[in-house]
C-alpha cells in the first residue's frame, strides 16, 4: 500500500479539507439543519476559579502505604534446606556408604548457595513447589495489618467491590 | 504568556517548580477541561480526569524531553486519561464502549450542566456513534479548532490519516442528522 494518497494519482482541490466544514454547514443549512459550533456543555459557577485549590488538596492527600509481601525465597530455601537435611541424614545414618557426594554438603553451604545466587524462579514456579493450602495471609506479610489501616486502604484503592470475588456466605 | 521552554525549565527545577506548576495549571486548565469533557461528557468525571491529568503531568515532568510541545504532551496525557476512564467506567457498568457512549449522549438531556438546544443534543448523539479515533479527531478539529499538525502531534498519527478520519466523521454525522 502506498503511504501517500497523492501517489495513487488522485488529487483533491486546494484547501478542500480546510473548507470542508464550511461547505458542510452551508449544505446542512439548506435542509434546515445548522450545525452548531458550541457543544452546549456547561460548568458549575466558579468551577475554574476554585480548581487550583481542589487540585492542591488532592495532591497533598497522602498516598496509601504499600505493604510489601514477604519474599517467597525464604520458603523456597526452607523447603530445599529441609530436603537437604533429609538427604544428609539418610546418607550419614543410612546403610553404609562412605563415598563423598552431593549428599555430604553441609546444610549451611546449601542454604548460602540459595541465599547468594539468583534462582530465577518466577512466582508461578515457586507456587508449584510450595503448598499454599496451609498458609495464612499473615504468613506472607512482614507486618501485622491494622484493621483500620486495611479498611482505609480498601476504601481508597478499591474501585469495584466485585474485584474482591467474595462468595455470598463469606 | 510565559515562553514554553522557560516554563519547562522552571517545572524541572525543584526551586521554581511550585510556582511554575501554578502557571501551568492556570494556563491550560480550561483548554484541557473542555477537551476531556467532550470525551467523558459528564462534568464530575471531567473534573476527576482533569485533576488526574495534572497530577500525572507533575509526576512526570522531569522525564519530559521536549521532543514534542508541552501542550501536545499534556493533551496526550489528558486524552489517554479520559479514554482509560471511559474504559473503566464501561467495565464497571458491564456495558460495551459503544453502549456507554450511547448512554452518555442519552443522559445529556437530563444533565444540569448541559445547556444545549435540540440540534446541539442531536450533534452530540451523532458524535457518540463515531468510532473512538474519529470522535477525537472531530472534536479536536471542529470544536477545539486545532490544526491537523497539532492533532497529529497529540495523537501521533499522520496528517493524511487525520484528514481521512475527519472526512469520514463529518460524512457520518451528516448522514445521522439527515436520518431523523
Amino acid at each position: 500500500m502506498k503511504k501517500k494518497p497523492e501517489n495513487s494519482g488522485f488529487k483533491v482541490p486546494q484547501n478542500y479539507f480546510e473548507s470542508f466544514e464550511a461547505r458542510l454547514q452551508a449544505r446542512m443549512g439548506e435542509s434546515g439543519e445548522n450545525l452548531p459550533t458550541e457543544t452546549g456543555m456547561a460548568v458549575p459557577d466558579g468551577y475554574f476559579e476554585s480548581f487550583e485549590d481542589r487540585l492542591k488538596a488532592k495532591m497533598q492527600k497522602p498516598e496509601p502505604k504499600v505493604i510489601p509481601l514477604k519474599n517467597y525465597r525464604k520458603y523456597w530455601v526452607s523447603a530445599v534446606s529441609a530436603a537437604a537435611i533429609l538427604l544428609l541424614t539418610f546418607s550419614l545414618f543410612g546403610p553404609g556408604n562412605n563415598e563423598l557426594g552431593f549428599d555430604d554438603l553441609a546444610k549451611g553451604e546449601i542454604e548460602a548457595y540459595f541465599e547468594n545466587k539468583d534462582i530465577e524462579l518466577n512466582e508461578y514456579e515457586i507456587a508449584q513447589v510450595i503448598p499454599v493450602d496451609d498458609l495464612e495471609v499473615q504468613d506472607l506479610l512482614d507486618d501485622n495489618i491494622d484493621r483500620e489501616q486495611l479498611m482505609d486502604y480498601l476504601d481508597e484503592s478499591l474501585e469495584d467491590i466485585d474485584d474482591l470475588n467474595f462468595s455470598i456466605d463469606e | 504568556m510565559i515562553a514554553e521552554k522557560t516554563l519547562v525549565d522552571q517545572l524541572q527545577n525543584k526551586d521554581t517548580q511550585p510556582q511554575a506548576f501554578e502557571v501551568l495549571v492556570t494556563t491550560y486548565k480550561e483548554r484541557l477541561y473542555w477537551h476531556i469533557r467532550k470525551i467523558v461528557m459528564v462534568h464530575d468525571d471531567a473534573d476527576d480526569v482533569l485533576q488526574n491529568t495534572f497530577i500525572k503531568v507533575f509526576k512526570n515532568i522531569e522525564g519530559f524531553k521536549g521532543e514534542s510541545k508541552l501542550f501536545s504532551w499534556m493533551y496526550r496525557i489528558a486524552t489517554n486519561e479520559a479514554l482509560m476512564f471511559l474504559k473503566n467506567k464501561s467495565r464497571k457498568l458491564g456495558v460495551t464502549g459503544n453502549e456507554l457512549q450511547e448512554q452518555l449522549a442519552e443522559n445529556l438531556k437530563a444533565d444540569v450542566y448541559f445547556e444545549g438546544d435540540e440540534i446541539q443534543l442531536k450533534l452530540q448523539e451523532a458524535i457518540a456513534t463515531l468510532p473512538e479515533k474519529q470522535k477525537l479527531v472531530f472534536n479536536m478539529k471542529y470544536f477545539e479548532e486545532l490544526k491537523y499538525e497539532e492533532i497529529s502531534e497529540i495523537l501521533e498519527t499522520s496528517v493524511g490519516g487525520l484528514k481521512a478520519s475527519y472526512h469520514l466523521a463529518t460524512k457520518k454525522i451528516e448522514a445521522f442528522l439527515k436520518e431523523d
